[in-house]
């Protein structure tokens, strides 16, 4: 058995026939769409979806907002300000920090802006392909993020775990982030203190799931199915959830379950659509390209977007979506 | 020769062949014979070979011509390292060797020097995604001593500097390699020949351009052989720092080829790739190695 967290890897993989359809051992009632879905092909699911990392929204520390007189934001024309206010405290050098690594916490964060700017129903329209990403209202999206990003508002992505002790210390005002960061120094250690507001208005948000999957030419078939079996089901996943970081796919698990930090982002991510992982969900060689185009982006946001548009809409056809 | 006196040769090398055979003559020729099918294993022709050429991410050299920042495509940065990074490597590595010869607590600078060398890659990477930071950077720092701290930035975060940025931190790591060949060539020139030019009164530069470089040329060669083949095969540090990117700003050969089989799962593509670079580095590797039979 394997946990791996990129559905078109998984489905390119059952495609091939490497991986065991585990329909029976994963009861789809207890799964929403956005985790099911993409592991899913010609009604067979090959992977049982474990543990979620969710993408609630901007974090921040309680203390700074108070000591500077901040509020989280209800709507965009709010939160656009509060961008321009973090910018004016002295010693804070940009608004909203930007992690760097692979690509995906910008990623992250654009999908944040794809969502709550444009709804997560254009989200789902990428990923479908029935929206293309040189359509009117995606460059809209972009567009707004390049402005933004003229402004200054965003650092210069650097390490994103770096820059969780950059908040931390008052260098940046804001951090868009998956909810396994407060399982993380200085999160960790000072939770109390750590807050998040969801993207303002948002209609949808995401969640990276680890999924795990059977290779279909396992030797203990048998014992491999009984693992998956379990790892699908409530007992495990409440165990898991227990840890902290991270919140279960299995709508069995009680809220009982969840630490104060975790049940308030199970809340808020039940107050909206889940929708699937953007680059996650579509794969290579888009998602390569989607990181790297997002890198060049965010350092240069006067780029032209019709050929950076253009090129992600290659890639996503070249994935094969 | 009779029939023993060739068959004992043959029973010696037999492993050897055996093991070279099965670990580079096969992978190298099930890899061209990759390169001409797709993916269901059907006969395509040159069209992967066709397909490489259209990734932008391969081969872009537009902006170049007009005179834009990367990204250029993995075929022309390869190339730009090889244009930048060897030249500077031979020099400072030569340049060391001199410098450092018969000086007190020489071979101890050298060993600091070689560092470089003795490092892994991929934590030569992490070093160096350090050393260019904006805020922890010693490279900065030195901008912003010496009154130009209005060009810190991190430098590895933008395609215009990206690849520069990289190509230069790698001359830091490679030069001990061509510091030490150098060295080891310098301990090989005769003495008497300096003596000699010194009586008949040459100058010093005379003398380095008339008898230390030309008795050099087959540590030279060596440098270049094998700098050139690191140059070409370059791709730990690049993954470690920035994937390719950003925008692909840094995308080598390499990279490319692992991440269109790996990634992309499209092993003919990573199969051209790989072909180009065998022709490469062999073509560059045959014609080193027939310089240095000649000389």
């Amino acid at each position: 058995m394997v946990i791996a967290p990129w559905p078109s890897w998984i489905l390119d993989l059952a495609e091939d026939g490497l991986l065991a359809d585990v329909s029976a051992q994963v009861d789809s009632s207890k799964f929403v769409q956005a985790y099911l879905g993409p592991v899913t092909s010609g009604g067979a699911v090959y992977a049982a979806p474990f543990k979620v990392s969710g993408k609630p929204g901007f974090w921040y520390r309680e203390s700074f907002f108070a000591d500077n007189g901040l509020t989280a934001p209800a709507t965009y024309e709010e939160f656009t300000t509060l961008l321009a206010d973090l910018s004016e405290i002295e010693g804070v050098e940009a608004a909203v920090a930007s992690g760097n690594g692979d690509g995906w916490p910008l990623s992250d964060t654009t999908e944040a802006f794809i969502i709550g700017l444009g709804g997560y129903q254009l989200q789902e329209n990428l990923i479908s392909g029935a929206t293309a990403f040189t359509s009117a209202e995606t460059k809209a999206v972009f567009e707004e993020l390049a402005d933004l990003l003229q402004a200054g508002y965003f650092s210069v992505p650097d390490d994103w775990q770096t820059q969780l002790q950059r908040l931390y210390d008052g260098t940046y005002g804001i951090y868009f982030q998956g909810s396994f960061v407060t399982t993380l120094p200085p999160f960790s250690e000072n939770l109390e203190d750590i807050g998040f507001f969801p993207f303002p208005e948002t209609t949808g948000a995401t969640g990276s799931v680890d999924y795990a999957v059977m290779p279909s030419v396992t030797e203990n078939m048998d014992e491999a199915r009984q693992l998956i079996e379990f790892l699908a089901g409530a007992e495990a996943q409440e165990i898991m959830v227990q840890e902290g970081g991270f919140l279960a796919a299995n709508s069995d698990v009680p809220e009982s379950a969840y630490s104060p930090a975790d049940l308030q982002v199970v809340q808020v991510m039940q107050m909206v659509n889940l929708v699937s992982d953007l680059d996650d969900t579509i794969g290579n060689p888009f998602q390569q390209t989607f990181w790297g185009q997002l890198k060049a982006f965010w350092v240069d946001p006067t780029m032209d977007l019709d050929t950076m548009l253009q090129t992600l809409q290659d890639d996503y056809e070249a994935s094969g979506s | 020769m009779n029939l023993r006196q060739t068959k004992i040769p043959l029973f010696f090398l037999a492993p050897t062949i055996l093991l070279l055979t099965l670990f580079v003559i096969f992978p190298v020729v099930n890899t061209v014979y990759i390169s001409f099918l797709d993916e269901d294993d059907a006969f395509v022709g040159t069209a992967n070979y066709e397909k490489m050429f259209s990734k932008r991410d391969f081969w872009n050299p537009s902006n170049l011509i007009e005179g834009k920042a990367p990204p250029y495509g993995a075929l022309v940065h390869n190339g730009i390292w090889i244009v930048l990074h060897l030249p500077l490597s031979l020099f400072f590595g030569l340049l060391l060797a001199l410098l450092l010869r018969d000086v007190k607590g020489g071979a101890i600078i050298k060993s600091v020097v070689f560092l470089g060398m003795v490092i892994p890659m991929t934590v030569g990477g992490i070093l160096l995604r350090f050393v260019y930071n904006d805020k922890a950077g010693i490279v900065n720092e030195f901008l912003r001593v010496i009154g130009l701290g209005d060009l810190t930035r991190t430098w590895t975060a933008y395609p215009q500097t990206i690849l520069l940025a990289l190509i230069l931190g790698t001359v830091w790591i490679w030069t001990g390699f061509s510091m030490i060949v150098y060295s080891a060539g310098l301990e090989g020139i005769p003495k008497e020949l300096f003596e000699a030019a010194k009586i008949d009164g040459a100058s010093r530069w005379r003398r380095f351009w008339r008898i230390t470089v030309p008795m050099l040329r087959p540590a030279t060669i060596i440098v270049i052989t094998m700098t050139l083949l690191w140059e070409l095969k370059i791709f730990d540090i690049v993954w470690v720092i920035q994937q390719g990117g950003p925008g692909g700003a840094s995308m080598v050969m390499a990279l490319m080829m692992y991440l269109e089989a790996f990634l992309n799962r499209s092993f003919g593509t990573a199969a051209a790739i790989a072909t180009m670079l065998t022709v490469l580095t062999f073509g560059f590797a045959a014609y080193m190695v027939y310089r240095m039979v000649k000389e």
